[in-house]
């Protein structure tokens, strides 16, 4: 199985950043700039792992969260974010976030994030497998 | 300042060119508790009002020289001394000088002779009064300040992310044009920084925009150096 990332940021250098690191440890990246593109991209292509900026313009990340939920409900998404408080931490976990991040977030930490969750997509795989 | 206020702790400043007038205003006033000081013509209220800050100034209104109204207006004119509450002391039953007293800039008025316990009650309601709006005064600070802190956040964790992203990247061995490539963009990122500590130094006057969750932040790029402004 191919390892695909999702990030959503509206920043392009963060995009670029993150895609070049992902893409060294071998991932095959997809970048949006707004949660309207991330959702387009979503109808054709499938991540596994998304990292979501969480103040977006248009969908803020919190409502791309629970739109990717729908039809994604075993992606692990983590958030990304700026500026957040204790109210809005608790909206992401509502919405559907596995964990979320604060910027700047160094490297090591979303790359060992995202070992993590394909480890743990990986077991949740593995058992789909044994109930068949 | 907190909620509660001991009365020694404030300090009224009584203004009355009649000495007996003015030992007996001091002496009601500080029956109840409260600090005092006198002074007998409007250029002394004046400087008293500037060095000490008192938090009232009883002030008579009929004086040889500059009157109580005049001292009240030169004094709502200094943003040193502006938000003293001055309470007139008149003798008049003439409405119109209690009108002028109001326009003055006065909080209130007492009538001579004057009664303690009225003396008392509009001393104490006049200092609430300033109380409570210190306290409104301070939030609405706090509410700036974090609203400020919000645009710092926003504004310098975006580079900031892109710049600790590539300075890790550089550990990986990458090949010397895209070494000097990602330097190139670190460096970029600081001056972006650069460029936004300084324009938060210099706004003057700020808008806001909602963020997530309701809460407000400075909007970096509408607000403005009102100097600037001025010359565009």
């Amino acid at each position: 199985m191919e390892k695909r990332i999702l990030i959503v940021d509206d920043e392009k250098m963060i995009r670029k950043m993150m895609n070049q690191a992902f893409s060294m440890e071998g991932y095959r990246v997809y970048e949006a700039e707004s949660g309207e593109d991330a959702l387009k991209l979503l109808a054709n292509e499938k991540a596994q792992v998304m990292f979501l900026d969480l103040n977006l313009p248009g969908m803020d990340g919190i409502e791309l969260c629970r739109e990717i939920r729908k039809s994604f409900p075993l992606a692990v998404i983590y958030a990304l974010t700026g500026y957040a408080s204790l109210y809005e931490l608790a909206d992401c976990r509502e919405a559907g976030f596995d964990d979320y991040f604060t910027k700047p977030a160094s490297l090591d930490v979303l790359s060992r994030a995202s070992r993590e969750a394909f480890e743990r997509l990986a077991r949740w795989q593995k058992r789909d497998k044994g109930l068949s | 300042m907190s909620g509660i206020v001991k009365p020694s702790e404030l300090t009224v400043l009584v203004v009355d060119d009649d000495p007996v007038n003015l030992e007996f205003l001091k002496r009601l006033i500080a029956k109840t508790g409260y600090r005092t000081e006198g002074v007998r013509d409007g250029p002394a209220c004046i400087e008293a009002a500037i060095r000490l800050a008192p938090d009232l100034i009883l002030l008579d209104v009929y004086m040889p020289g500059m009157d109580g109204l005049e001292i009240c207006r030169i004094l709502k004119e200094d943003e040193r001394t502006r938000e003293i509450p001055v309470i007139f002391v008149t003798a008049s039953e003439d409405k119109g000088m209690v009108q002028r007293a109001f326009k003055a800039g006065g909080a209130d008025y007492v009538q001579k002779p004057v009664n303690r316990i009225e003396l008392q009650v509009r001393v104490e309601s006049v200092l609430n009064r300033k109380r409570l709006l210190e306290l409104a005064l301070n939030e609405k600070k706090l509410q700036g300040s974090l609203e400020m802190a919000g645009a710092v956040c926003h504004e310098l964790n975006q580079p900031l992310q892109v710049v600790l992203g590539y300075a890790q990247l550089i550990r990986k061995d990458l090949p010397r044009d895209e070494l000097l490539d990602t330097l190139e963009k670190i460096q970029t990122q600081i001056e972006r920084m650069g460029n936004i500590t300084r324009k938060l130094m210099s706004i003057t006057r700020y808008e806001t925009f909602e963020y997530m969750g309701g809460r407000k932040i400075v909007d970096i790029h509408k607000s403005s150096n009102e100097k600037t402004r001025r010359e565009a």
